[in-house]
């Protein structure tokens, strides 16, 4: 017996045996229950025990026959085809499309890194050309962490010497840059660029907010690139710290200072907003303080010829710019009156001190101008989660109140008729996002709140996804 | 390939067979496939024949003809596509009218195919339950032969001792038992899924 598959493949003789009686009743057994599975050898089982046959002898002549049948001759040449192996082919065929994929892959990939490098040109070209002369708008400035926004303006700076010297104090790269490197370089230039028509910071900001420090370090870096290309109009704002960093490390070199300003164009979608000019343009430097020397913090300072302006930081520090050596401002803020004065670029600071306004210290008219303070007093539950301005919600109240600017249709309103609630995130780098008005007012005022919260002071975040509202008065 | 005809493939199994042969027509290969099953085929020729020369001569036609079938057919399972092969063959060669004979036709007798796989079904611990129960079900001669076949290992002709019945019978019986005790297993596993 032959053993295939565990199975015992009974033979003829065994079959014989079974039927001439010879087995034992096990071996019937078994032979009886492999017939039950296997209808072949029940078959066969059944044929055998037909009479007169001698199975061995019947057996070995059938061997006979057949080997001889399998022999080489004649006939085996004629039933024998040859028919070719297909695998070879198959694995040709395979092989060809290996190479004919990895060729239309690796153009493919050619194709779109140079369609990507090719846009990127394309599009800062594209974007340069709009932003030709245009004035400067300085509250427009998106995204202005900053509580000086007006550094966007900056970048015409002509100033030979600054580049220079500032080349030699070129940092090397990273993108790591953080605000101690911007204040290194920014230091060291302030030092050497002492021709320059632009005021120098003589005094670092020693802001709280690392956004001005940033600010200020923009500031620096664009001027040295305004001599390169005076093209940017991208550049801009404080956020891409990166970006700074990077086109302050090119600047010796016009191609790299493209790049740079192609990647700063192309991540912030605002520059468009932007002006350049070919002429200069002047940085003024301020500090807006009450009759004690204290820093007013979030008051609206604006350019009344273009209805530009920016507000002061929590320590009352505020830049702008503006094409001519002098500028008048309107310094406004609640509680005070509002100032009118000239500002110089040449000063390294200009003071601007705000008198106590009289007729606005009563109580019921603060407690209006502070809805979001008043409802975190109220409820502390509410704060645990929820995003905060940087400063407090205080002072965020004082910011919305200086800044805001009514809608036309409200301006010959003087009393206030409502307010408009609007929530927002905020993302990682303590900016508000994804806006939703819970309270409209009108679609005027809505869009003015949610214009004032971006622009506004940045955030910190409490909870990965903390929800904050806040309540602007109209 | 004329090398490999004077190897023996006797380790390559009934597939690997198969395959060479459909690749290379070799009638050796063939031939050392068919010689695994021949006594079985004989046998079965017997049965339809009853006369052992016309079942040799019917041994070596059947060979003939798997040349061009096997090349030409998928065969996934060469024992039993060659069983039916046979069985076409000697049913065709019965077909000649001088053989037309009536026979009756018992159904108890005839032999069922489908129970090959009930190897597996009888092994877990649950599928005993069922079995007690669906042993119940059975005509009295089918369990009592089942059960000398299968669980006290008896043969036909003890089971004919036994039980005092014919040895067509007795096979038949347990045929039919067996079967009756699978598809009550079945219903069974399907009743108790339905109530789940």
């Amino acid at each position: 017996m032959a053993i295939d598959n565990n199975i015992k493949n009974f033979t003829a003789d065994d079959i014989e045996k079974y039927h001439k009686g010879v087995l034992s009743a096990k071996e019937m057994h078994e032979l009886e229950k492999a017939a039950m599975d296997d209808p072949f050898l029940a078959d066969a089982l059944e044929g055998y025990a037909i009479a007169g046959v001698n199975v061995a002898t019947d057996i070995a002549e059938l061997k006979e026959r057949l080997a001889k049948k399998t022999m080489p001759d004649g006939r085996q040449a004629e039933t024998a085809k040859v028919i070719p192996l297909q695998t070879s082919e198959r694995k040709n065929n395979f092989r060809l499309l290996k190479v004919a994929a990895m060729l239309v892959f690796v153009a493919g990939a050619a194709f779109a890194i140079y369609q990507f490098g090719f846009n990127k040109k394309a599009e800062s070209i594209a974007q340069n050309e709009p932003v030709k002369a245009t004035e400067n708008k300085l509250t427009d400035t998106a995204d202005s962490n900053a509580s000086n926004t007006t550094v966007a303006a900056a970048e015409k700076v002509t100033t030979n010497e600054a580049v220079d010297q500032s080349v030699a104090t070129d940092q090397t790269s990273s993108a790591s840059g953080s605000g101690a490197s911007i204040k290194k370089e920014v230091a060291i230039s302030m030092d050497d660029e002492k021709a320059i028509n632009s005021s120098p910071a003589a005094v670092p900001p020693v802001v709280k907010n690392n956004e001005t420090q940033r600010a200020i370090g923009n500031v620096t870096e664009k001027k040295i690139l305004g001599k390169e290309e005076a093209k940017a109009g991208s550049i801009v704002t404080a956020n891409q710290e990166a970006d700074a960093i990077a086109t302050k490390d090119k600047t010796a070199e016009r191609l790299e200072n493209l790049e740079s300003q192609k990647r700063s164009v192309a991540a912030n979608k605002k520059a468009e907003d932007q002006n350049y000019r070919n002429q200069t343009t002047n940085i003024f430097r301020g500090r807006v303080t009450d009759q004690n020397n204290v820093g007013v913090p979030f008051a609206n300072v604006t350019n009344l010829e273009e209805n530009t302006g920016t507000y002061t930081d929590v320590r009352g520090y505020f830049n702008l710019t503006y094409p001519d050596s002098i500028l008048d401002v309107q310094v406004r803020s609640i509680g005070f009156e509002n100032n009118n004065v000239q500002l110089r670029n040449v000063a390294p600071t200009n003071k601007v001190v705000l008198q106590d306004d009289r007729s606005s210290l009563s109580e019921v008219v603060v407690s209006k101008q502070k809805p979001n303070l008043q409802a975190r007093s109220n409820n502390n539950t509410m704060q645990l989660e929820e995003p905060e301005p940087s400063d407090g919600w205080g002072y965020y109240d004082n910011y919305l109140v200086n800044n805001i600017q009514l809608p036309d249709e409200y301006k010959s309103k003087p009393v206030m008729t409502g307010e408009v609630q609007v929530s927002f995130e905020v993302n990682k780098n303590g900016e508000p996002v994804n806006f939703k008005i819970i309270k409209s007012l009108c679609s005027k005022c809505d869009k003015e709140a949610i214009r004032l919260i971006k622009d506004g002071p940045k955030w910190i975040r409490k909870a990965k996804n903390g929800r904050t509202t806040v309540t602007i008065p109209f | 390939m004329s090398f490999l005809k004077n190897i023996s493939h006797n380790s390559l199994s009934d597939k690997e067979l198969v395959a060479l042969y459909k690749e290379s027509g070799d009638m050796a290969v063939l031939g050392e496939l068919y010689q695994r099953y021949m006594e079985l085929v004989y046998g079965v020729c017997l049965k339809y024949y009853k006369d052992a020369e016309t079942a040799k001569d019917s041994v070596m036609q059947i060979f003939e003809e798997l040349v061009p079938k096997l090349r030409k057919h998928e065969v996934e399972n060469f024992k039993p596509w060659l069983h039916q092969v046979a069985k076409n063959h000697c049913l065709m060669q019965l077909r000649t009218p001088k053989n037309m004979k009536t026979v009756e036709f018992k159904y108890e007798l005839v032999q069922s195919e489908d129970n090959v796989h009930l190897n597996g079904v009888l092994e877990k611990e649950e599928n005993f339950m069922k079995l007690e129960y669906c042993l119940g079900t059975l005509t009295n001669e089918q369990r009592e032969a089942v059960k000398l076949f299968y669980l006290e290992g008896k043969c036909y002709n003890e089971i004919v001792e036994i039980t005092g019945q014919e040895w067509n019978q007795v096979r038949s019986f347990i045929q039919n038992g067996r079967r009756n005790l699978k598809l009550c297993m079945e219903n069974e596993k399907l009743g108790v899924e339905n109530e789940l």
